[in-house]
């Protein structure tokens, strides 16, 4: 391989430094000695709880609705597709807390299916954890779906059409052919999905609110505590950084070896 | 490349899009670099003063630096966030000139630490109120009703001024409420009431006041204390600030605040 021009390394490394120097800086400022007694607190276990419950069960959701929604928008062809996956992706580039907003406005008390939904089934979802697994829902599945909709596009289809002339009904040539064809994709997805729903802020403070043991998350613990302890904020931040370098080094076979 | 200004690097831009692709995309950077650099130094503007100040001034304070413009013809940028995390830009380097904080405990923290100027001026005060939507949907009567686990009852977190307060009042009169969210700045919370997303919440007089959304159910607790708004201007800024923090004190920011419900210093 040639030596790389010498210009595109220096931009490199300023753009490892620009990703490198918040890190060092959140290192710099941790209280080792304190981590313990930290990581013990009552704020922190709840909101690990909070957060490993709801951004799982996010993920969960994500995948079994938007496995089906991708294979729609890969396989079928309808009148506004383009539409739909514009729709269905906007919250990759929402600032989450327009989609919390309008998840208030929607789903709300007094919201427009809201009111409905308190009225009529008894179901209030602000300030709940089942709101928190929805602003998680809400932000993460767009990621699940854009990585399993391009795994589906590039099957060639041969695989389904044999198994298609072997007698195989359509639902059984996806759960037993398709399904394990892009089984390394899902399992992306779904990492991808978890982890952006791990760090999930905006939506949920603004449609499920911010209580301790109940939908205070650890983005949302980081926020409150950053402003009357420091040393905890940065506690909950390292275990923000450690869960989410594991998820993304979970990805590295699907992201970094085969490309 | 002759980086002399940014439009001189915008220009160039032009002519070097028939070169070669990896020269456009280099210069593309460059540009990009140049702005962000650019940006960050135009920020510290000599002839614009920059105004920390705490969210539930938010109303209020606009026209209060437009009168200072008209009158100085020093153009105004103002800041609201919590007090607590305006303190944290303030220590992490901020370039502010003034800070007008709902809090006068971080003001003291910050002028032992030599970075405001000591000539501290209370501006304003403030009380807390229990608030509802206009319609009163839950029926809130008064404090008691903070106790009711089928409401949704909102307070400021604990960490910002106005929950602080809350708390206080909260222990004057002996109540426990069942609390559903603790929102990180008055703004927010005084934002989902209107709403009608919480029922009852408690949140500054001057917010009941400057919303046709919003509700008192009775008096302002005034046995807790109130809120004190204090300013002062920050060690290394130009004399405009301490301008800025006499004009708060005067008869026309003192009228303003009046009109929108603040007590006066």
């Amino acid at each position: 391989m040639p030596r790389p021009p010498t210009l595109l390394i220096a931009l490199a490394a300023i753009g490892v430094l620009i990703f490198l120097a918040p890190l060092v800086g959140l290192l710099a400022r941790t209280p080792w000695s304190r981590l313990g007694e930290l990581f013990g607190s009552s704020v922190v276990l709840d909101a690990l709880r909070v957060s490993i419950v709801s951004s799982l069960i996010a993920a969960v959701i994500s995948a079994v609705i938007g496995v089906p929604l991708a294979f729609v928008l890969a396989r079928v062809r309808f009148p506004g597709r383009d539409v739909v996956r514009a729709i269905v992706t906007l919250p990759m580039v929402l600032p989450p807390v327009v989609g919390g907003a309008a998840l208030l406005f929607a789903f709300g008390r007094r919201g427009v299916f809201g009111e409905a939904l308190d009225a009529g089934a008894g179901l209030t979802l602000p300030f709940t954890l089942t709101g928190v697994i929805m602003a998680n829902t809400f932000v993460a599945m767009p990621f699940l779906i854009i990585t399993v909709e391009g795994a589906l596009r590039s099957l060639d289809g041969r695989h389904e059409r044999a198994a298609a002339t072997l007698g195989a009904s359509e639902l059984e040539i996806f759960r037993r052919v398709t399904l394990p064809l892009i089984a390394p994709s899902l399992r992306a997805g779904i990492v991808l999905a978890w982890a952006r729903a791990l760090g999930e802020f905006g939506a949920t403070i603004t449609f499920a609110g911010n209580l301790q043991g109940r939908t205070q998350t650890l983005p949302l613990a980081v926020f409150v505590t950053l402003e009357s302890d420091r040393d905890a904020a940065i506690a909950i931040s390292l275990i923000l950084v450690a869960l989410s370098v594991v998820l993304l080094v979970a990805l590295r076979d699907r992201w970094w070896v085969r490309s | 490349m002759g980086c002399v200004d940014r439009t001189a690097l915008i220009g160039e831009a032009g002519v070097v899009r028939a070169r070669t692709v990896q020269r456009r995309w280099l210069c593309l950077w460059t540009i990009f670099l140049a702005i962000v650099l650019g940006g960050c130094a135009s920020s510290s503007d000599s002839d614009t003063l920059v105004v920390f100040a705490a969210s539930s001034l938010t109303d209020v304070l606009p026209p209060v630096a437009e009168s200072f413009t008209l009158s100085t013809g020093t153009e105004v940028e103002l800041n609201f966030a919590g007090s607590s995390a305006l303190r944290e830009q303030i220590l992490d380097g901020s370039p502010a000139g003034v800070f007008v904080s709902a809090n006068p405990g971080i003001m003291a923290e910050l002028a032992t630490l030599g970075l405001i100027r000591p000539s501290i001026q209370p501006v304003a005060t403030n009380s807390i109120v229990l608030a509802v939507p206009a319609d009163n949907p839950a029926q809130v009567t008064g404090l008691d009703s903070l106790t009711q686990d089928d409401l949704i009852i909102g307070l400021c977190a604990r960490e910002v001024p106005c929950g602080q307060l809350s708390v206080d009042v909260l222990a004057v009169a002996d109540i426990d409420p069942a609390v559903d969210t603790f929102e990180p700045s008055v703004r927010a919370l005084v934002g989902k009431v209107e709403l009608g997303e919480v029922d009852a919440a408690l949140v500054y007089d001057t917010d009941v006041i400057a919303s046709d959304d919003l509700t008192a159910i009775g008096e302002p607790f005034t046995d807790a204390g109130s809120t004190v708004y204090v300013a002062a201007s920050l060690v290394g800024s130009g004399g405009d600030s301490d301008r800025f923090v006499d004009f708060l004190t005067g008869g026309l920011a003192q009228s303003a605040l009046e009109d929108a419900g603040f007590g006066a210093p």
